[in-house]
């Protein structure tokens, strides 16, 4: 699988995982998580145990109020529900006195919308402040003030219109609850502060059956609870608190059911088929959450150390040639920047797509996603770096510690510190003199004096510091040129020793006894070539004397008109091996020099198509004697090349001897000069009479024939000189050999311009 | 009349191989072992020709022939296991008329023997031949009236068209004719591709009128370019 896929594919699973995660939070309580699943049912959950409890809550609260504002279970606005001790005494306030009262300063309630209006302001010297000492809404109010000169001290302005919105809430909360057609059923049973039996319910069912239904809730007159709601919600356990009211005559006081089978469309209905649906949700994305996490995991590990295919995966990238320590600040300061630009540019759409409850998690969970990715690309460095050589190799960690170990550098990186502290020290302590003395200037003339001293003292320093750095600089230059002059071939190049100091002396004086040493190896090397060369140039001329006797003297035997036929073969056989003993000392002759002298190079624009025939011309004779037909063919009128005319005409001459000598007799020899990009191209083709079992790169090395047997003539040098003259000219010679089919090719680059006749030398390398 | 020649080498069957070729041409041989001894030779008695070797223990043939120089015109061979350029550049300047090398054909070696002897007797009896139809070249002669070609005196028997190519060549002594030109002039058509016709007819002149075709003294290859006539 290509690592490219497992990437995407990983990417893909992070942030599938990354989405689960989002959502699974967003199905979330503050309290209990997303533990609410484990209960399978509604009325199991703390969202119903939450909605029980506020419904109890405001049922305690609506009870407080039907007593304030009722009279035999309907509203009477003749109820006293305020006292109040001013200094006329105490006094009791109706609510039909405290609307009245509201009225006179603006304030009315809507008898259908149950909102407060305030019209303009009403007459504010009538706004007085009593002291109110119970509220009847309120009932617990006044023990919860401090006691004091101004417990319960507010104006009748405050007190009204306080009254006016409990009176709000008592038509809110009679409305909501008062329905018959609801799946929260209650009845409950109390006496109001004045006495009064109450009953406070929206079921017209006995209270006994309430505990019948779903799930229910009775509150017994000592308190205590019972129920099958679990878990309990909060506001039942401390169902007591405010509860003073209920009777205790009653056996039974408080009682709510709720029909689990949600027979009537309110909040509880809602509420259940929205848990279900969530539940459905919840149970998908966990699962979800749970495949892509095992699958990021899975794919993580050839993310991290590839596919497992050698020397593709585990190939060095441009970063894992950085420092460890370097990549991992960098993808530090990266991920820094990506964050950023995170805020810059998503934080309004995660503002846009999620509650603010959720904001801070998907904050978070972006800054994960950074940090991972950062995390994963160096995990992966990490581990190709350990399959190339060590996960430490490229480090600063590894750096500093092999300088410091590092006899040799880490002596030099020593005493470069050592010079380059000692440097910064000496400026920072003289700049840091300079200041003092500025400062403490006026104090005395001495530091005047001694500031100016200061100055020019560390400018002094600065300035010899500088000139030997320049110095060595120079020197190190020099030194530079003339190992580079030595490595160009300036064997004998050396430097004046006087010109330099320390470290560089030291190096001058080695770099001059190697210009030296190198000088004399060269020089001795070129004496022994030139001693191998005369000696095999005067050992031919020695064995040239006496050879010149024996061809002569058999040449004369053969003239004696001997009668004897043995000894006119014998004489043949000498007369033979002698010719070729002659050949044999002028090839040695010419190898030894072509090999240890200089070539003389006539270059010139010569036509390899004339030079072709000329060949033709100059071979006819010896192709005819073995009835070879030569077959010249050029589809160019003229082959214009650079070249030196006698060393070419020797590469073709010794081409077509090869031909004449060694093609089968009786077939054909073709030669082309053909055009082939920017060379000229003569091939020699032809087939060989004795078999080619020999490769061509053999039949050019030296003393190599054709036939490995050396039964026939010639020495077998003259491929290889052809080679070697062919490569001075700046062109080459190909061997070829398909079977028995021998392909010679001279490949020289064309040069169609006349020129001057251009003489250069060079050497042959013969191989 | 018999011709004498001088031989000189350090090694005696040298010497004595040589003798018995030219005497059998017809020579009068005599034989010395060194350079002084043939100095000696010369001064007693007249020679037509010397023959000597470069390497000799004494005086060698170089110190020899620039000896003889000093009082005599005679033809000088000049003998030598050396064969390199140089070698024979250096013998030909000190005042040598020609330069073998060693081991030698014997054919050869009496060729050039025949063709210095030529030269040297009938000296300036051709020089007084003015006639416009004759053109020289060194030792090569072409009489363009009774259309003979001379190489050293000696007459030589060509083909018309071998005939026609030298004679342009000669008339132009010097200048290079590219086998195109030559196929022009001589065939008065136009050359059309590479053909070996015109190398092969040079290579029957040199043949001809060469003693050694491999080393020519007039016709000359620029290899690669074309022919020319070294101008003497």
């Amino acid at each position: 699988m290509k690592r490219s896929i497992v990437i995407i594919l990983h990417i893909l699973t992070v942030l599938l995982f990354t989405a689960g995660l989002g959502i699974l939070h967003g199905y979330s309580t503050d309290e209990y998580g997303i533990t609410w699943i484990n209960n399978t049912k509604f009325e199991d959950s703390t969202q119903f145990s939450g909605m029980v409890a506020d419904d109890i809550h405001n049922l305690k609260r609506l009870a407080v109020l039907k007593g304030a504002f009722e009279d035999g279970n309907a509203f009477s606005d003749e109820n006293t529900i305020v006292s109040a001790s001013t200094s006329n005494g105490s006094m009791g306030y109706t609510t039909a006195d405290i609307i009245a009262l509201a009225g006179r300063f603006g304030y009315s309630l809507d008898p259908v919308t149950h909102s407060i209006s305030a019209s303009r302001a009403g007459n504010d010297a009538s706004n007085y402040e009593i002291r109110v000492t119970f509220k009847e809404y309120d009932p617990h109010y006044f023990e919860n003030i401090e006691p004091g000169p101004s417990q319960g001290v507010m104006t009748v302005k405050d007190l009204s219109l306080e009254v006016l919105r409990s009176l709000a809430e008592y038509y809110i909360l009679m409305d909501q609850y008062g329905q018959e057609l609801s799946n929260f059923q209650y009845y409950i049973s109390f006496e109001d502060t004045s006495g009064e039996e109450l009953v406070l319910s929206n079921t017209s069912r006995p209270p006994s059956e309430l505990q019948r239904l779903g799930r229910h809730i009775t509150v017994h007159n000592d308190y205590s609870i019972d129920t099958d709601i679990v878990p309990q919600p909060d506001g039942i356990t401390s169902l007591d608190n405010g509860l003073e009211f209920l009777d205790t005559d009653e056996e039974d006081l408080m009682y709510i059911g709720i029909d689990t089978a949600y027979i009537y469309q309110d909040r509880y209905k809602a509420a259940s088929d929205r848990f279900a649906g969530s539940i459905g949700d919840v149970r998908r994305w966990l699962m979800i959450l749970a495949v892509s996490g095992v699958l990021s995991v899975i794919t993580l590990i050839p993310v991290v150390r590839g596919t497992g295919r050698p020397g593709l995966d585990d190939a060095e990238l441009p970063m894992d040639r950085i420092p460890l320590e370097a990549l991992v600040l960098l993808l530090a300061f990266l991920s820094i920047i990506l964050y950023y630009l995170f805020k810059l540019t998503l934080y309004r759409s995660v503002e846009m797509l999620t509650s603010r409850r959720d904001w801070p998690f998907w904050r978070l969970l972006a800054r994960c996603l950074i940090v991972y990715t950062m995390c994963v690309v160096i995990l992966a460095s990490v581990w190709r770096r350990s399959s190339n050589g060590g996960i430490f190799h490229n480090s600063l960690l590894n750096g500093i510690t092999k300088a410091l170990t590092d006899e040799e550098k880490g002596t030099a990186a020593w005493n470069a510190f050592k010079g380059f502290a000692a440097c910064i020290l000496l400026n920072l302590a003289g700049c840091f003199g300079i200041l003092w003395f500025w400062m403490h200037r006026l104090e005395a003339v001495n530091y005047y004096i001694a500031f100016w001293l200061l100055i020019i003292l560390l400018a002094a320093a600065d300035i010899y510091i500088y000139v030997i750095l320049y110095r060595k600089t120079g020197q190190r230059a020099s030194l530079r040129r003339a190992v580079k002059m030595i490595s160009e071939g300036e064997t004998g190049y050396t430097v004046p020793e006087s010109d330099y100091t320390g470290n560089e002396l030291e190096l001058a004086k080695s770099l001059n006894s190697i210009s030296d040493g190198l000088n004399r190896a060269i020089n001795e090397q070129v004496k022994a070539e030139r001693l191998k060369a005369d000696l095999i140039t005067n050992v031919s001329h020695d064995i040239r004397t006496p050879l010149t006797s024996i061809i002569n003297y058999v040449d004369l035997i053969r003239r004696e008109h001997i009668e004897n036929e043995k000894i006119r073969e014998y004489v043949d056989v000498l007369d033979k091996k002698s010719a070729r003993l002659k050949n044999l000392t002028e090839d040695l002759l010419e190898a030894s020099k072509a090999s240890s002298g200089n070539v003389r190079l006539e270059m010139a624009r010569l036509d390899m198509i004339a030079l072709a025939s000329q060949a033709g011309g100059e071979f006819e004779d010896k192709f005819a004697a073995r009835r070879l037909e030569l077959e010249l063919n050029t589809p160019e009128t003229h082959a214009y090349v650079l070249a030196d005319g006698r060393h070419l005409w020797r590469v073709f001459e010794n081409l077509y001897n090869n031909a004449a000598k060694y093609a089968l007799e009786g077939t054909r020899v073709y030669a082309d000069v053909y055009s082939k990009d920017d060379n000229y191209v003569f091939t020699i083709k032809n087939v060989s009479a004795a078999k080619l079992n020999i490769s061509p790169d053999e039949l050019t090395e030296r003393f190599v024939r054709g036939d490995t047997s050396r039964s026939t003539e010639g020495s077998g040098l003259g491929l290889s000189i052809a080679k070697s003259l062919t490569k001075l000219m700046g062109g080459e010679l190909l061997i070829e050999i398909d079977g028995d089919l021998y392909k010679a090719s001279v490949i020289l680059p064309k040069h169609e311009e006349p020129v001057e006749t251009k003489v250069t030398t060079g050497t042959l390398e013969i191989e | 009349m018999q011709q004498t020649i001088l031989v000189c080498d350090d090694e005696k069957e040298i010497v004595e191989a040589i003798s018995i070729y030219l005497e059998g041409e017809g020579y009068k041989i005599i034989k010395a072992y060194d350079g002084l001894e043939a100095l000696d030779i010369l001064n007693k008695q007249k020679v037509d020709l010397v023959i000597i070797d470069v390497m000799m223990p004494g005086l060698d043939g170089i110190h020899t022939t620039l000896k003889i120089r000093e009082k005599l015109d005679v033809p000088v061979i000049i003998l030598s296991a050396k064969s390199e350029d140089t070698d024979k550049i250096l013998g030909l300047n000190i005042g040598a008329d020609d330069y073998i090398s060693k081991p030698f054909n014997p054919l050869e070696l009496v060729a050039r023997v025949k063709s210095q002897l030529r030269r040297y007797m009938q000296l300036g009896n051709i020089g007084g031949n003015s006639s416009q139809a004759v053109f020289k070249c060194g030792g090569l002669t072409i009489n363009d009236d009774n259309k003979e070609v001379f190489v050293d005196g000696e007459p030589i028997k060509l083909t018309p068209i071998e005939y026609n190519i030298l004679l342009l060549l000669v008339r132009n002594a010097g200048k290079v004719f590219s086998i195109d030109e030559i196929y022009e002039q001589i065939w008065n058509e136009e050359a059309i591709g590479a053909d070996n016709t015109v190398a092969v007819h040079i290579r029957h002149i040199r043949e001809k009128i060469e003693i050694n075709p491999r080393e020519p003294r007039y016709l000359k290859v620029v290899w690669g370019v074309g022919y020319k006539i070294e101008k003497q």
